[in-house]
């Protein structure tokens, strides 16, 4: 795994943010700034999980999104337990899609599950998106966050020149 | 032999969880982790004595808080717990490593340069088995990391098959025979390696010393502080405390000298642990929520 040493600003790498829109984001955020003067040393590692924001915000995003289907789904008598329910239902099939994989010898499977795990979001967010009840606006800001981030992909394919050239800069 | 009931790999120190945490790495999504961390910290919040054992040490570290309070500051244990163990058992699987911040830089370059071996004394905090890896592939030395054999026997075997993996950049001595243990370290230390070692509790079959923490009696380890006192080495607190999703500060502060000052051993032994368990105090009040001891640490003593 690569590591910078000292550069405060590697933290906003591109690299190290997982969604385009993430990535986006972070680039405009990132500013130069000279090696660190500081009794504290630091070391960033580059991988693209390694945002703190970026991992909460998604996790928050979804487990609220998640949560309010589930409520959608059930009798009012049920949404007491849903908050504490929907934290165990939301990574569920992860379980279930994860068994399956490693009976064909699969061992990482955190690729399938994300995918799988976007998709069951998406398909219940157009489902949701089509009702009545209050639930849709959740439906519709979570198709209107994937469509951002469709074009942040776009846009950060166009920058791909300038998001290597502020990895070399952190590395020199 | 007696075979072993099916259940016992669930009880909470039990083989299962450990295989179910290394599963869990390998097939949850970076960013549904904080989700399956928050939801598993609560589930392990049902463990009774585990809850207890953190609340119990919080009256003494928060002296006059309230048993509501500490129940939230238990779950906030158990959360930073559950990431630690993460955060390692995905440095395993992964190689992923988290961000690093070197807090008395100074102190670890002056283990670094000496000649001669040294003595890492630290505490249940933070990520004790990340923090060793870091210095594996960080420093020159040789680190030779001693910890408590694991209470379950099939966890034992689980933990140490995974260890077996790493030896190229630290071994994993258990300290199960106090005399075995402590000619072998001295031997180490004598070759100009470190040993890293945990000096917050005591496991049956090691010699204790009896002092206090926040006003409370309890027995520390006095192996470590023979040892320096022997090898003429020193010992040099280091603590590995989370501060954020896969972000760690490891703490080096300043050497302790075990000197040999007179005929009375314990009594020169006494003021290194006095040293340590001022250093131990200041480190778990302001990370209290990191301080893995999941037994009321004075009960023994008391």
């Amino acid at each position: 795994m690569r590591v910078i040493r000292d550069r405060d600003e590697a933290r906003w790498l591109p690299s190290r943010h997982h969604f385009a829109l993430a990535k986006l984001i972070a680039m405009i955020v990132m500013k130069p700034a000279p090696r660190a003067e500081s009794s504290i040393k630091l070391i960033y590692a580059i991988d693209r999980d390694q945002s703190m924001v970026e991992n909460y915000a998604v996790a928050m995003w979804l487990y609220v999104t998640g949560t309010a289907y589930l409520m959608a789904a059930t009798h009012p008598a049920a949404w007491i337990l849903m908050p504490w329910l929907g934290g165990f239902l939301i990574h569920a099939p992860c379980f279930l899609i994860g068994w399956i994989a490693g009976l064909f010898g699969a061992e990482d499977n955190r690729k399938l599950n994300g995918v799988l795990t976007m998709g069951m979001m998406l398909i219940a967010s157009s489902y949701f998106a089509t009702t009545t009840s209050p639930v849709r606006f959740i439906a519709w800001f979570f198709l209107g966050v994937m469509a951002l981030n469709a074009i942040a992909a776009v846009v950060m394919w166009m920058l791909r020149g300038t998001a290597a050239a502020m990895e070399r800069r952190c590395e020199a | 032999m007696t075979r072993r009931a099916w259940w016992q790999r669930f009880l909470v120190k039990g083989v299962f969880w450990r295989q179910l945490l290394r599963w869990a790495v390998l097939n949850i999504p970076p960013w549904l982790e904080p989700i399956v961390i928050a939801w598993w910290a609560s589930f392990f919040l049902l463990w009774g004595p585990g809850r207890r054992g953190v609340m119990t040490n919080l009256t003494a570290i928060k002296p006059g808080s309230s048993s509501f309070a500490n129940f939230f500051r238990t779950y906030r244990v158990f959360w930073n717990y559950a990431w630690t163990i993460t955060d390692n058992a995905r440095y395993r699987e992964l190689q992923s490593l988290p961000d690093w911040e070197f807090d008395g830089f100074e102190n670890f370059e002056h283990m670094e340069n000496r000649e001669g071996g040294s003595i890492i004394l630290t505490a249940h905090m933070g990520s004790y088995d990340l923090g060793a890896q870091l210095f594996g592939e960080t420093s020159q030395r040789k680190i030779i990391m001693v910890r408590a054999p694991e209470v379950d026997p099939d966890t034992r075997a689980y933990e140490q098959s995974l260890h077996a993996r790493d030896v190229e950049r630290y071994r994993i001595a258990f300290n199960e025979s106090a005399s075995e243990i402590a000619l072998d370290l001295l031997e180490s230390v004598r070759n100009g390696e470190v040993a890293a070692i945990q000096g917050d509790r005591v496991t049956p079959g090691i010699s204790p010393y009896a002092t206090t923490l926040f006003g409370r009696p309890m027995l520390l380890p006095a192996g470590p502080f023979a040892l320096a006192m022997t090898a003429r080495v020193p010992i040099y607190p280091v603590f590995v405390v989370r501060r954020g999703r896969r972000r760690y500060r490891l703490v080096a502060r300043t050497p302790i000298e075990v000197v040999r000052r007179g005929r009375n051993r314990d009594e020169d032994i006494g003021i290194a642990v006095a040293q340590w368990t001022e250093q131990l105090e200041s480190v778990i009040s302001e990370w209290w929520f990191q301080w893995f001891t999941f037994e009321p640490y004075s009960e023994e003593a008391a």
